[in-house]
């Protein structure tokens, strides 16, 4: 037999091998009692940063399209983009949840070894190319999510996190099978270009279309959070450990519109999906863009109001799918790379308020700014910066995925542009609310028990750094990058 | 002729079984429907000649899965009153009508020639040896990747189940 | 059996114009009708048999009224059950109390349709044997726990969740050691794994020989009959291989709840265990599909270690091995009074013959290659078969009444920290030695 085919799997898939691996020794180097936390903590910051490291070299010189593993999975510079940010996200994820693991009795060592594996599904996630594997690596993102959320053992509101999580993904996961059983069963192949080339020849009922698609968008838009699955995030994002909180509102959910990025080419190709589906997409999108605004209206809990602004930027997120052209994947790209760094940010400051200030909510932190005007400065640009306002990154990246979107102008297009201008305008409401209560109001005194490790306000101040930079420096080259690496 | 009598037997035990299921109100009841509603689908698949699988479908489901089920279910003995909890009618008639409509709408839309039964026997897992290559050829990563996902629902049980924190 | 139905609608006129289903069906009807009683009569004769071992254990004598030596004793108890009332508890889930004990029973019964009894016989030959039989033997639990729970008895109920904790965990290091040994066989079908076995000890597929039927049915891939024991796969790797085989022997006694594993249905704590509430006919059942359990396993391990329906010593053997060992109770009867040094002093003077008959180098194994007539073969493969697995059924018996009863936690213990690491450094030293020498 020839095992070739292995050997070049296992060649190009360095980056991932180094993960799994980092992964089996940081849990069996848990063993040792004398060796510290700190250790094992920059053990698997450096399992991280060489992966990156590996990737960084991969992604620069890499052009082309190679298929691993028999058709499992695509190497392409789609699936190396993804495997960067997913990287880049684990790694500042990992480094600002230091000080808050750090004192936890149980689970240190579990988040750690959680967080690389979660990466692991994440990265492959985005590229798999066949139901099987889409399905396998959504489960396993998704399995060790549940632990993640329920990491907090005593903590009732974490455990409550984890069993919703566990349920709702338990039932969209099988409505995502369901689904997929009913291509499996027209085309008889779950790679997902043959399934679309198959689809191509056969003159299929437009319900078809209408029904296998609803069912699968039921298991991906789970982990998209896009209304009408977004009801487990609000709790789940409550509940959930924040330095987990702000790897879910980032990882999980830019792995799944990869995802769904390469399923919808594969099955639909560019620029060509049918009616049916740019309705669904229509529907969902802006019902996610309305419901997260509005209801983050109401909201007084900060990990909350975060929780339905990501159903709302999960929304606009989607909008790429109605035209489904290189461009507006390219834009979408662009746009998760600005989303992560703004989100990563903002739950820097929440866990920083949280840790040292005791505070989740917004009438609690009235007056904050004036106890420390570092975090309060950062925390606005960031919120802004998720508004969409000008002198921030945030703006590029909403202004790119709306042209994207509406270049084939047409009623359906305009419909959801104006939606999506609409409910931008309503989300400054609520994320100036934030800024409002720290600079404009007068509050009680803000105690802090220690000084704020430096290991949290150096990567806020780089992420705010960032934000910034991108507007004012030349972001083309990003912009031109992101496209390069669009399927 | 004996395949036949024994596939239609089966699909109709599995859906009485699996209507059972659902209706029944005493758990233990439902579980032991949902057990031989799994049954009737091992018997189902076999009569597809996929003995490999309906043998390990069997094996992990009911000698597996379900004992433990039945044990959970066994060991928190819901108390009479706390099953007397019912839906609305009208959830009722939504939790029925909804997956029908959608059955009624794809089936009726499909034409028999759709369904691409040839590929299907092309798989070639039907017998043990091949299943088994395949496993090793064609879904290697699958294979592997499942691997380390249990790995991982082990580390997340033990966490949850320790005693000592 | 399919294939034998099929020669027999082939060969017989009479047959002629009826479709093949009919007499497949009754064929099976009638392949049914004999194992079940054999399941029957064979539980009957092993509760005697038991009763006798405990009693010479004990010192006592036994079962002795009724016939010589009270050997009709289990008929008596079966015309016992048949007539005694059939009692339902008043709180009991009527439905499932009655359904219970027949689940029982078919899941243990189901089992032996896989069996290789004989060469080139078994109810249905499967290409997935083994697996069938795990899967179908866990069934049993099923039912165990069914009885359990509409007994609305709380000795009952205890005793299903100990019967079905201590049957899951158990299933898992007989899993791996079946893994393990199916290493060396490369194959799931129970007929292969015997008939694969050549004559110089290497492992093939089987040939038939060209006979005229019926002789030829019965001697398909017979031709391994002189491979002599040490072919057997108990002998292939042997450390390891023994160690295989003394991991599923324990488990086969948890599995099928005999002591020392008995906890659920331990007398002293559980009365009866989930059989506390049934009594006739019912009851029974419980102890059929315990007695034909136990021969499951006993045939699974001979298929698997003890080379199935192959005759462990050649002709010169056989007939030197009584020789030796009756000169040799001889010369020890003068000097003891006690049964069990003369029985000692038989044993050994039989394994000194056999040792001789090996040393003897005779290619000739058994009646059918000394007769030379191949269609022995089937009878000799019978016997040979329930020799080896009623063996084991009787070292079952013996390790009841010597060996004390374990407590919960010991067995869990003995299960999940002893055994289950065994069977896997077992099941990887299994495969690198596989790995180096196939």
């Amino acid at each position: 037999m020839d095992y070739n085919w292995i050997e070049t799997g296992l060649q190009l898939s360095r980056p991932e091998l180094l993960i799994i691996g980092g992964t089996v020794a940081v849990i069996m180097l848990s063993i040792f009692k004398q060796l510290s936390r700190t250790f094992l903590f920059l053990c698997s910051c450096a399992i991280l940063i060489g992966a990156g490291y590996i990737t960084l070299l991969d992604i620069q010189s890499y052009t082309g399209q190679t298929i691993l593993f028999k058709g499992a999975i695509g190497y392409d510079k789609f699936s190396l983009f993804f495997k960067m940010l997913f990287i880049a996200i684990a790694f500042i994820t990992m480094l600002f949840s230091y000080p808050v693991i750090k004192n936890w009795t149980s689970g240190f060592v579990e988040f750690l070894s959680l967080l690389l594996c979660c990466t692991l599904g994440m990265i492959y996630m985005a590229s798999s190319r066949t139901f099987l594997m889409m399905f396998l690596n959504l489960e396993f993102v998704s399995i060790t999510s549940y632990i993640m959320a329920g990491l907090l053992r005593h903590n009732k509101k974490s455990i409550e996190a984890s069993l919703k999580y566990i349920i709702y993904g338990a039932g969209s996961s099988g409505i995502m099978l369901f689904g997929m059983s009913f291509l499996y069963a027209i085309t008889g192949s779950i790679d997902v270009y043959t399934v679309g080339n198959t689809l191509r020849h056969l003159d299929l009922p437009n319900s078809f279309y209408l029904i296998t698609s609803i069912l699968i968008l039921a298991g991906f838009a789970y982990k998209m959070a896009i209304v009408p699955f977004h009801m487990w995030c609000p709790d789940v994002y409550e509940g959930a450990p924040t330095p987990v909180t702000a790897f879910f509102s980032t990882g999980p959910k830019i792995a799944g519109f990869a995802m769904m990025i390469r399923f919808v080419d594969g099955v639909f190709g560019k620029g060509s999906s049918p009616f049916e589906w740019q309705l669904i997409f229509i529907i969902v999108s802006v019902l996610s863009m309305l419901i997260g605004n509005l209801t983050a209206l109401q909201q007084n809990n900060l990990k909350r109001l975060m929780a339905y602004s990501g159903i709302a930027h999960a929304g606009y997120m989607a909008l790429i799918f109605l035209t489904f052209t290189q461009d507006s994947i390219g834009s979408l790209l662009f746009y998760s790379v600005i989303y992560s760094i703004m989100n990563l940010g903002a739950f820097i400051t929440i866990i920083i308020l949280e840790k040292y200030y005791n505070i989740d909510n917004i009438q609690s932190s009235a007056g904050f700014a004036y106890t420390n005007p570092f975090l309060a400065i950062c925390l606005s640009i960031f919120m802004f910066s998720l508004v969409g306002l000008p002198p921030f990154a945030g703006f590029f990246s909403k202004l790119l995925v709306f042209m994207s979107v509406i270049k084939p102008l047409n009623y359906l297009t305009l419909f959801a542009i104006l939606v999506a201008v609409i409910t931008t305008v309503i989300s400054l409401f609520y994320y100036v609310k934030i800024i409002g209560a720290m600079f404009l109001k007068q509050g009680g005194n803000f105690t802090i028990t220690e000084r704020v490790s430096l290991i949290l306000n150096a990567p806020m101040a780089i992420l705010a750094l960032a934000t910034v930079a991108i507007f004012i420096t030349d972001w083309d080259w990003l912009f031109e990058f992101c496209k390069s690496c669009s399927l | 002729m004996l395949r036949e009598l024994f596939f239609v037997a089966a699909s109709l035990l599995a859906i009485l079984t699996a209507l059972l299921t659902v209706t029944r109100k005493n758990p233990i009841y439902a579980t032991f429907f949902l057990i031989s509603h799994l049954i009737s689908i091992a018997i189902l698949i076999s009569t597809l000649k996929l003995y490999y699988l309906s043998a390990i479908h069997i094996l992990v489901y009911t000698g597996a899965i379900m004992i433990l089920f039945l044990f959970v279910v066994m060991l928190l003995n819901l108390k009479e009153e706390e099953l007397e909890k019912d839906f609305s009618i009208h959830l009722k008639l939504l939790y029925t009508l909804a997956p029908i409509s959608v059955m009624v709408i794809i089936v009726g839309q499909l034409k028999p020639q759709d369904i691409n039964l040839s590929k299907l026997s092309q798989l070639n897992v039907i017998s043990f040896e091949n299943a088994t290559k395949a496993l090793f050829d064609k879904y290697f990563l699958a294979f592997e990747i499942v691997s380390a996902l249990i790995i991982l629902a082990i580390i997340g049980s033990i966490l949850i189940a320790k005693k000592k924190v | 059996m399919k294939e034998f139905i099929e020669h027999l609608y082939n060969e017989l006129e009479f047959l002629e114009g009826l479709p093949f289903i009919i007499p497949f069906i009754i064929g099976s009807f009638i392949l049914a009708f004999i194992i079940i009683n054999f399941i029957a009569v064979f539980a009957g004769v092993c509760t005697y048999i038991e009763r006798k071992v405990a009693a010479r254990i004990q010192a006592r004598v036994g079962p002795y009224m009724v016939g010589p030596h009270g050997i009709l004793q289990w008929l008596a108890d079966a015309l016992k059950l048949l007539f005694k009332e059939d009692t339902v508890p008043e709180k009991a889930d009527k439905l499932l109390f009655k359904l219970a004990p027949f689940i029982v029973f078919a899941g243990s019964f189901a089992c032996w349709v896989a069996l290789p009894l004989a060469p080139a016989f078994s109810p249905a030959r499967l290409n997935i044997g083994i697996l069938y039989i795990i899967a179908f033997g866990s069934s049993v639990i099923l039912g165990i726990l069914m009885a359990g729970w509409a007994s609305s008895s709380k000795w009952a109920l205890f005793g299903a969740m100990r019967s079905a904790a201590q049957i899951v965990s158990y299933e898992v290091p007989t899993g791996l050691t079946i893994l393990a040994m199916l290493l060396i066989t490369g194959t799931l079908d129970m007929h292969n794994t015997i008939a694969q076995i050549n004559l110089d000890g290497t492992i093939s597929g089987g040939q038939s020989q060209g006979l005229p039927f019926p002789l030829n049915y019965f001697s398909t891939n017979a031709d391994n009959f002189s491979a002599g024991m040490f072919s057997w796969y108990i002998f292939r790797y042997p450390p390891f291989t023994f160690i295989a085989f003394i991991i599923i022997y324990i488990c086969a006694l948890a599995e099928t709840n005999r002591v020392p594993f008995d906890i659920p249905e331990a007398e002293s704590e559980l009365v009866s265990g989930y059989h506390t509430e049934y009594s006739g006919m019912r009851f029974s059942f419980f102890f059929l599909s315990e007695y034909a359990n136990m021969f499951v396993f006993s045939a699974i391990i001979t298929t698997l270690f003890l080379g199935g329906w192959l005759p462990p010593f050649n002709i010169t053997g056989s007939l030197l091995a009584p020789a030796c060992g009756i000169i040799l109770y001889m010369l020890v009867k003068g000097k003891t009074t006690d049964p069990a040094n003369r029985f000692i002093a038989f044993c050994t003077g039989a394994g000194i013959g056999i040792f001789l008959g090996v040393l003897s180098g005779d290619k000739n194994y058994w009646f059918a290659d000394y007769l030379g007539i191949q269609s022995l073969r089937f009878i000799e493969g019978l016997f040979w078969f329930f020799t080896k697995s009623f063996g084991l059924v009787i070292l079952m018996m013996w390790l009841r009444w010597t060996i004390p009863r374990y407590r919960v936690d010991q067995l869990m213990e003995l299960c999940w920290k002893k055994l289950t690491p065994l069977a896997f450094i077992n099941l990887f030293c299994i495969g690198i030695l596989e790995w180096l020498y196939k």
